[in-house]
């Protein structure tokens, strides 16, 4: 009777989702066929090795029988966790998330983020499905020589990650409100990233197989570093998440303020590893490694808060702080626009300021970094300073067309879109202008860096390549003034615009009641 | 519970899939909304389903704005679509108990709610078949079935009845009456406007987007009609009658039927008093004079153009 009552307390628990998924799942002809033709896959390759092997060594024994094995066997388990289940969970919820059709479930009381970690809960239970069937066979490479468990166990793991991280964006893609057409290109995109994400894993496995993971195994080094990289991918996973909990809340919530305050948290934490991995290692790459991803993160950050409202319903302003001091910090964590620009560029100047001035005043008493490192750190720098610029120039001017000319016909949703056009158009025109008028030129490639200015790509390539040269130095100080002074006119034609939303940003008036 | 719809307004690009729509209902309430195809309605029923947004105006259900807050909607509204969206490899139990799941019903009364459901809908013969196995009105039960798990106080129903057949039209009338009975709100959308006036308190007609008539059942069928049709009956010839309805004024025409006279008189309701007072100073003994209201099927081809956008 207790034992009953426990299951049922149990199976309240368990996200609704989780139990209708696998429900699906295990009747599902599709998966249960992926399943036994993965299990037979796997059994017939290590038969066909096992066999070919016998056959051609009878004399000598093939020390790497193992590893080759572990190899292929790594391979399929990973092409099929990461086609399979991302593409399934991604596919699934794409369809139930259309604009046009919505599932019923977005209409239960379920909430945006028992229906996103339901999504994600029930594939990693598919994942640890294939892996529990993987898992055996690949063991058994280690009787075959030339690879020790902890490397099977600490690929199999990383593998696991990986495939976490490309579920979650998946289901992230799988959540972007957009019509069939918008939905298959990010399908295709997301498809690519799973590739480069296969292709990684499988070079980095291969490579650290090669190398013989364990002797490593017992320093303290490599566990942090693994340490460090396991809190990256999870940070990622998580942002990923908070997205598409934000996406599938609706639009009068407060749906950017869980994810600022996660940016925020994970901000806070993996600088802190940053930091401390910096310290012990005696190098500033971990710090850079954590200042680039970060700064391309806030760019995203950026191109997704031009989308955002710029007035506020009910149910937002009645948890506007009333107290002046309060509200200053919640403006900028809040949903809207002009807060979350602000709230974007706030966190790259922390990112960039005091961690790039604090190491450079140790450049040479703590880390004694050599004047080649030196001038890559600085390249590095002014790379992240030039695409942070970039994005926000793009992203502002498309917020200033928008306002100014297409205001009723741009949905703010959309204003992403416009700015990529505008970021597109920068990045042709130069090419079709010097098609047109400097053809000459063009063939012969000797062309003034300053026709493309507005290609990112291009002036960054170019300012790269000339970091020694004296013309490289004035070109990149007139790159510089150029995107600065683009910046500010974006800025002053925005105030206004920006200035509304501040004045917007207030609780609702107290009514008093008199009997 | 009152159901307020506030100048509720759907634009898609120049297209004005819903024009400011506002009407009223309360619990207890069937109210039929009725339209011809590309009014509007299916739009507007998924506004209030909190499963599209409008590009302004509001839902409230009492104090409650589905707009802002759609999270409490969504445990105030069941709602039926048109067609069950399309799920595979799951059963109708087991479909009914991830939305019981889904509403945060806990076991063990999620096991008996779900029976309850089953046995109310008529299911109970088919809960272990695939959702894909079965046929539309099987289907539309089912999603009937869904709307009701969480015992929500408002019903919107989008063309429950399409696709029926008598039986189950008859059942889903009858199931209507019952739910109405327990004092649910109930807004149902339907082409078959005979079922309709059988069973609904009220209607409100669209077209482009935009109302036409709104209210009562008896008040729209009533107001605003150009002429109204009377039944009178004497004891005397009705050939006598009807020859002296032809010379009265309001009489756009007189027509001999059995034993009786249907009489189109023009103007409003008084002058039916008019006629009658007439008829009784001429001394014909009356012994039936009954208005006939026009159908909801002929009020609703008189207002509607059968225009589309």
């Amino acid at each position: 009777m207790k034992s009953a009552g426990f299951m049922a307390r149990a199976d309240d628990l368990l996200n609704p989702i989780v139990v209708k998924e696998l429900r699906q799942a295990v009747k599902s002809r599709v998966v249960m066929a992926a399943l036994l033709l993965f299990l037979f896959l796997q059994l017939t390759i290590l038969l066909v090795i096992l066999l070919a092997g016998e056959y051609r060594s009878t004399q000598t024994v093939n020390l790497h029988a193992g590893r080759k094995t572990f190899e292929v066997l790594q391979g399929i388990l990973l092409g099929t966790c990461m086609l399979l289940i991302p593409v399934y969970a991604g596919v699934r919820l794409a369809a139930e998330h259309s604009d046009t059709n919505v599932d019923l479930l977005f209409i239960s009381t379920l909430r945006a983020r028992a229906i996103i970690a339901g999504k994600f809960q029930a594939s990693i239970v598919l994942i640890l499905l294939i892996f529990s069937a993987c898992a055996p066979f690949m063991t058994f490479t280690y009787l075959l020589r030339g690879i020790d468990i902890p490397s099977i166990l600490m690929v199999l793991g990383m593998d696991f990650l990986a495939v976490l991280l490309g579920t979650q964006l998946a289901i992230f893609l799988g959540t972007v409100p957009a019509n069939w057409g918008l939905k298959i290109l990010l399908g295709l995109i997301g498809l690519g990233c799973l590739g480069v994400l296969f292709g990684t894993m499988m070079k980095g496995s291969l490579e650290m197989l090669e190398l013989g993971l364990g002797p490593l195994l017992g320093t303290l080094e490599f566990w942090l570093i693994a340490g460090a990289i396991v809190v990256a991918v999870v940070a990622v996973i998580g942002l990923l998440f908070a997205w598409s909990v934000a996406i599938v809340t609706p639009p009068s919530a407060n749906r950017a303020l869980p994810v600022r305050l996660y940016l925020l948290a994970a901000w806070l934490v993996t600088g802190g590893v940053a930091a401390y991995l910096t310290r012990r290692f005696v190098t500033p790459i971990p710090l850079y490694f954590w200042m680039d991803g970060f700064i391309l993160l806030l760019c995203v950050q950026i191109l997704t808060a031009i989308n955002e409202r710029d007035r506020w319903g009910l149910r937002v302003t009645r948890t506007i702080p009333r107290r002046w001091w309060l509200r200053g910090p919640a403006f900028l964590l809040y949903s809207g626009a002009a807060g979350g620009i602000g709230f974007a560029l706030l966190l790259i100047a922390l990112t960039i300021g005091p961690p790039s001035y604090l190491l450079s005043l140790e450049r040479d008493s703590f880390f004694h970094l050599s004047r080649g490192k030196i001038d890559v750190i600085d390249t590095n720098t002014l790379v992240m300073v030039l695409i942070i610029l970039y994005t926000f120039n793009y992203s502002m001017t498309a917020v200033v067309l928008r306002n100014m000319l297409l205001p009723r016909r741009l949905k703010s949703l959309f204003t992403w879109l416009l700015a990529l056009l505008l970021g597109g158009l920068g990045c042709s025109l130069p090419f079709i202008f010097l098609f047109l008028f400097n053809n000459e030129g063009l063939r012969s490639g000797r062309i003034n860096p300053w026709w493309y200015i507005t290609n990112p790509a291009v002036t960054i390539y170019n300012i790269v390549m000339d970091w020694r040269s004296e013309v490289g130095e004035d070109f990149r100080t007139g790159v510089l003034w150029f995107l600065v002074v683009w910046a500010v006119l974006m800025i002053l034609l925005c105030l206004p615009w920006m200035g509304r939303q501040i004045g917007r940003f207030r609780p609702p008036e107290r009514v008093d009641v008199v009997d | 519970m009152q159901i307020k719809i506030e100048h509720l307004r759907k634009h898609y690009g120049r297209t004005r899939a819903v024009d400011d729509i506002s009407f009223t209902f309360s619990s207890g309430e069937i109210i039929g909304f009725v339209g011809p195809n590309g009014a509007g309605k299916s739009t507007a029923m998924r506004i209030i389903a909190t499963l599209d947004e409008p590009t302004s105006g509001d839902v409230l259900l009492d104090d409650v704005s589905v707009v802002e807050e759609p999270e409490k909607g969504h445990r105030l509204i069941g709602y039926v679509p048109d067609s069950l969206p399309g799920h595979r490899d799951i059963s109708v139990h087991e479909y009914l108990d991830f939305f019981a799941r889904a509403y945060g019903i806990r076991s063990p009364s999620r096991q008996k709610v779900v029976e309850s459901i089953e046995e109310f809908t008529n299911l109970v013969g088919i809960r272990e078949k695939h959702l894909n196995a079965l046929s539309k009105g099987m289907k539309n039960r089912v999603s009937v079935a869904r709307a009701l798990v969480h015992d929500p106080a408002v019903l919107v129903m989008d063309e429950p009845a399409a696709g029926l057949d008598p039986r189950a039209r008859i059942e889903l009338r009858e199931l209507l009456k019952v739910l109405s009975g327990q004092g649910k709100a109930v807004l149902i959308s339907s082409h078959i406007l005979t079922e309709l006036a059988e069973i609904c308190t009220g209607a409100v007609i669209v077209e482009r987007g935009k109302i036409l008539r709104a209210g009562s059942l008896r008040q729209i069928l009533t107001s605003d009609v150009p002429h109204r049709t009377v039944l009178i009956r004497t004891l005397d010839e009705p050939e006598m009658l009807y020859k002296h309805l032809l010379l009265l004024p309001n009489v756009e025409a007189a027509r001999l039927i059995d034993h009786a006279v249907e009489v189109d008189l023009m103007g409003a309701e008084e002058g039916c008093c008019e006629l009658l007072s007439q008829l009784v100073r001429h001394g014909h003994r009356v012994v039936e004079f009954r208005q006939q209201h026009a159908g909801l099927e002929q009020l609703f081809m008189n207002v509607t153009q059968g225009d589309v956008q």
